[in-house]
């Protein structure tokens, strides 16, 4: 069993990654919420969720929380999947239909700034 | 399986444990595990939150039972807090309900005598080995 490890790092002055590891549920979610904040005060936060293995909703009401406050400061905050997203995250991803309100991506360079035009203009 | 835990944020991930061990040990198949474990973990993390808010004094409890048979699973949740009584402040989504209802087959909540309540998931947990073999 994994214990849920949460790591912010700074990658440029455009983007901060949160990484979050192994199982989170309502027992993480205040160590989430706070690497948010830290990693929201830069224009670009990806949240990692390659390597974790359990996500619930608790987790995904404070990741709602943050996308609501960087969409309000012009900020985005871009959710990395991975190409195959453990069961739990895509079941939870799912069944919240929060697929289709939050960013998600499933590489960190697709998550970068100019990753957007790239994909829309060839 | 029958565990009494303090209703802690910390008691989550410990009852999820507990009864990722019982499954495994029973060779459910891997998806019908982690739908049960997600919707356990709902339940749980609804207590925590909501049950006994308000309540001061010591850390109140937790019970999570679980039998399973053949191809049925189901898992108890229960906590002797506020009942259904509606919550204008409530900190999440309101998603756990509904998330628990699309993992089950059959959920049903209860108000237990104390004035409490009782979660009842009932999943559809064929194991490996019954079907296979």
């Amino acid at each position: 069993v994994s214990e849920p490890g949460v790591s912010v790092t700074t990658e440029s002055n455009q983007t901060a990654v949160v990484s979050l590891t192994g199982e989170h549920d309502l027992s993480s979610s205040g160590r989430v919420r706070d690497a948010l904040e830290t990693a929201g005060r830069s224009p670009v936060t990806v949240l990692d969720l390659t390597q974790v293995e359990f996500l619930d909703s608790s987790i995904l009401g404070v990741v709602v929380s943050a996308h609501r406050e960087a969409e309000g400061a012009g900020r985005r905050l871009v959710l990395v999947v991975g190409s195959e997203p453990s069961t739990s995250v895509r079941r939870i991803l799912e069944l919240t239909g929060l697929s289709g309100i939050l960013e998600i991506t499933e590489t960190r360079d697709q998550a970068q700034p100019d990753a957007e035009g790239a994909s829309n203009g060839g | 399986m029958h565990l009494i835990v303090p209703s802690t944020a910390d008691s989550v991930p410990v009852v999820r444990h507990a009864l990722r061990g019982m499954l495994e040990a029973g060779q459910i198949e891997p998806a019908a595990v982690s739908d049960v474990l997600l919707a356990v973990t709902e339940a749980c993390s609804n207590v925590v939150v909501h049950a006994y808010v308000g309540r001061d004094g010591d850390v109140p409890e937790m019970e999570v039972e679980a039998e399973w048979d053949a191809d049925h699973l189901t898992v108890l949740v229960r906590d002797r807090g506020r009942g259904f009584a509606p919550r204008v402040d409530s900190p999440g989504l309101g998603l756990g309900l509904p998330v628990i209802a699309a993992l089950t087959r059959r959920l049903e909540l209860r108000e237990t005598d104390g004035g409490g309540t009782e979660v009842s998931m009932s999943f559809a947990a064929v194991s490996v080995a019954a079907s296979s073999g």
